[in-house]
């Protein structure tokens, strides 16, 4: 079904219709607020927040525009709102969550190698952590983080080179 | 840096980058959208019921404020201080309300913190 079709049907009150969009997005939407949350618990809680938001103010969205630029935007607030001025200071210093390796069948070196990695994401500035975590974990696509950004597409694509090789600087150093 | 060089720097980006994998939550992707349902059902029956709330105090206010001023047994003066008390109580319950919806909509940061 097509997205603004879909849209649509939710703009009449149709659940089974917001289930599939929720199912489309909830993967990319709990990643976002991981980044924002740092904390599992808490990015389950604001994704799902985000998408009750989303809910109650779809009659206001415009069905033509890409729906998860959107949701992103609820979802950054809903987490910003969510932990005062100073707790954010902390939040940013906390290291961002990764994918969690603890099957006895993962090797000891790519748990080692998770690890530096977390090391390396967390030195990185707050610029260059959201632009990886869009892209990587979020799974955005570039058209989408130039919209949420606010920044041309070529900008993101500059950007995002920069802070992978930045990224790869801090990696090796901890090697 | 020569060609050799550079191909190990690639490939190490490359090994770094195939390692920026989503992450999935503690709990069942299954469980994502049941949870949420729950709590969007509970929002539609707040708000139902906030209206049904509203649409009763109001009928039963004026049935309460119509059987007073009908009752010839009331003296006028606890009429007058009976009415009067009730709407003091309106007045003051829109005030808290607006002003909870105008802290709401300026205060980005009113909720609490959570652990």
């Amino acid at each position: 079904m097509n997205e603004a079709v879909m849209i649509e049907k939710i703009k009449k009150g149709d659940m089974e219709a917001y289930e599939k969009l929720v199912r489309k997005y909830m993967k990319k939407a709990y990643n976002v607020a991981l980044y924002y949350a740092r904390n599992p618990t808490d990015a389950w809680d604001v994704s799902q927040q985000g998408f009750i938001n989303a809910w109650k103010g779809i009659k206001n969205f415009d069905t033509e525009s890409p729906f998860f630029p959107w949701l992103y935007t609820i979802i950054k607030n809903e987490a910003l709102s969510r932990y005062k001025k100073e707790k954010k200071e902390d939040k940013k210093k906390s290291d961002l969550p990764l994918k969690i390796i603890d099957t006895p069948e993962e090797s000891l070196e790519k748990k080692e190698k998770t690890k530096r990695l977390q090391k390396a994401l967390s030195k990185l500035d707050e610029e260059k952590q959201e632009i990886i975590y869009l892209r990587h974990y979020a799974e955005m696509s570039y058209k989408e983080i130039s919209e949420v950004l606010g920044l041309p597409e070529g900008t993101i694509m500059s950007r995002l080179h920069y802070a992978r090789k930045a990224l790869l600087r801090k990696y090796k150093i901890n090697e | 840096m020569n060609r050799e060089e550079e191909k190990k720097e690639l490939d190490k980006l490359k090994e770094v980058i195939e390692m920026l994998e989503p992450v999935d939550p503690e709990k069942d992707w299954e469980e994502y959208w049941s949870s949420l349902y729950n709590k969007l059902e509970r929002n539609i029956g707040w708000i139902i019921f906030s209206i049904g709330a509203i649409l009763t105090l109001t009928f039963l206010g004026f049935q309460l404020i119509k059987g007073i001023i009908r009752d010839p047994k009331i003296a006028l003066y606890a009429k007058i201080g009976f009415i009067a008390l009730l709407f003091g109580f309106t007045v003051l319950f829109i005030s808290v309300i607006r002003e909870r919806i105008t802290l709401s909509k300026t205060d980005k940061y009113s909720k609490e913190v959570k652990r």
